[in-house]
């Protein structure tokens, strides 16, 4: 008996459509998730970096004001002749450390930037502004550090060599 | 001899077909959302590049202004070119997406705004930036320049 192989549609058996769709499906949603990911941890990282740039450059406007304080006290120091004892009476910000050195007075203060960094100043006003060719100031630090530099830590104790306990 | 029942070649044929058109819907169905997703994931990514350069003009334009103590000075600095300050004291930029200077207005717009304090002292400076694009704000930064007088 003569019989022919019958072959459905044209050559692929029922559901082998319905198999290759579903993995191509599978796949472009697989690649769809991953794109959206990948575009939205960049924001998130974007929008991180935007914060701390306002943050530093807040906590640098704020530094620079206590410098306008600080400077316009050194102003009037100078201005009434004592400037020795002026400066040393002026009223100034809590945050500000002031101490005497040889050129005049060191000021040191700290501004927060955010919970993990401060932006660290300090100042050097001199008591003579002829002898550097008549500024008043000068920066000797601007800079931004972690919140726990600085901080006395618990010290490392290594064994130099003697009885041990 | 023996016959096997086999279902009629036309039959077979019409199922086939049957399950192509349902599996082209499905596809059209589920093609459509995930397009959506892509064009979402497409136009984030635009947005966070956008976000990212205005981000870094900025910071260049503060860098600027705490060297030149001047809106005007520090935006030459930074686009190569000469801006005025307009009658509202401000000077508008127009930048492309890649924060350059563009003849277009459909870009970011860059809105700087100065102020000053002045004091016997020094005069404190105040510069704030506003990048707009397509109607919405999409950062702001403000930063300061002191300028003390006498030295």
């Amino acid at each position: 008996m003569n019989r022919k192989k019958v072959k459905s549609g044209a050559g692929i058996g029922i559901g082998y459509v319905s198999v290759m769709m579903i993995f191509a499906v599978i796949c472009l949603t697989v690649l769809a998730v991953l794109s959206l990911e990948a575009s939205g941890s960049g924001q998130v990282l974007n929008l991180k970096s935007a914060e701390f740039t306002a943050d530093y450059y807040a906590a640098d406007s704020k530094a620079k004001e206590m410098l306008m304080l600080l400077d316009g006290a050194a102003y009037e120091a100078h201005a009434s002749g004592f400037f020795d004892e002026a400066f040393a009476e002026t009223e100034l910000p809590e945050a500000v450390v002031i101490s005497s050195v040889p050129e005049g007075f060191s000021a040191v203060y700290i501004v927060p930037v955010n919970e993990r960094l401060n932006l660290n100043v300090s100042v050097l006003f001199f008591s003579d502004t002829a002898a550097h060719s008549g500024r008043r100031y000068e920066i000797t630090e601007w800079r931004t550090a972690g919140v726990s530099d600085g901080e006395s830590s618990s010290p490392i104790h290594v064994w130099d060599g003697g009885a041990l306990p | 001899m023996t016959f096997t029942k086999k279902s009629p070649p036309r039959r077979t044929a019409d199922l086939f077909f049957v399950e192509m058109i349902i599996a082209l819907l499905f596809f059209s169905l589920s093609g459509t959302i995930i397009l959506r997703v892509f064009a979402a994931a497409d136009m984030q990514a635009k947005k966070s590049s956008v976000g990212e350069s205005a981000v870094l003009c900025a910071q260049s334009a503060a860098e600027a202004y705490s060297v030149y103590k001047d809106a005007e000075k520090a935006a030459e600095a930074v686009f190569g070119r000469k801006f005025a300050l307009d009658g509202n004291g401000e000077i508008t930029v127009n930048l492309d997406a890649s924060c350059k200077v563009s003849a277009d207005s459909d870009g970011i717009t860059l809105i700087l705004r100065e102020s000053s304090e002045e004091t016997a002292s020094g005069k404190m400076s105040t510069l704030g930036m506003t990048f707009v694009y397509g109607e919405e704000e999409i950062y702001s930064l403000t930063c300061a320049a002191y300028e003390p007088y006498g030295m």
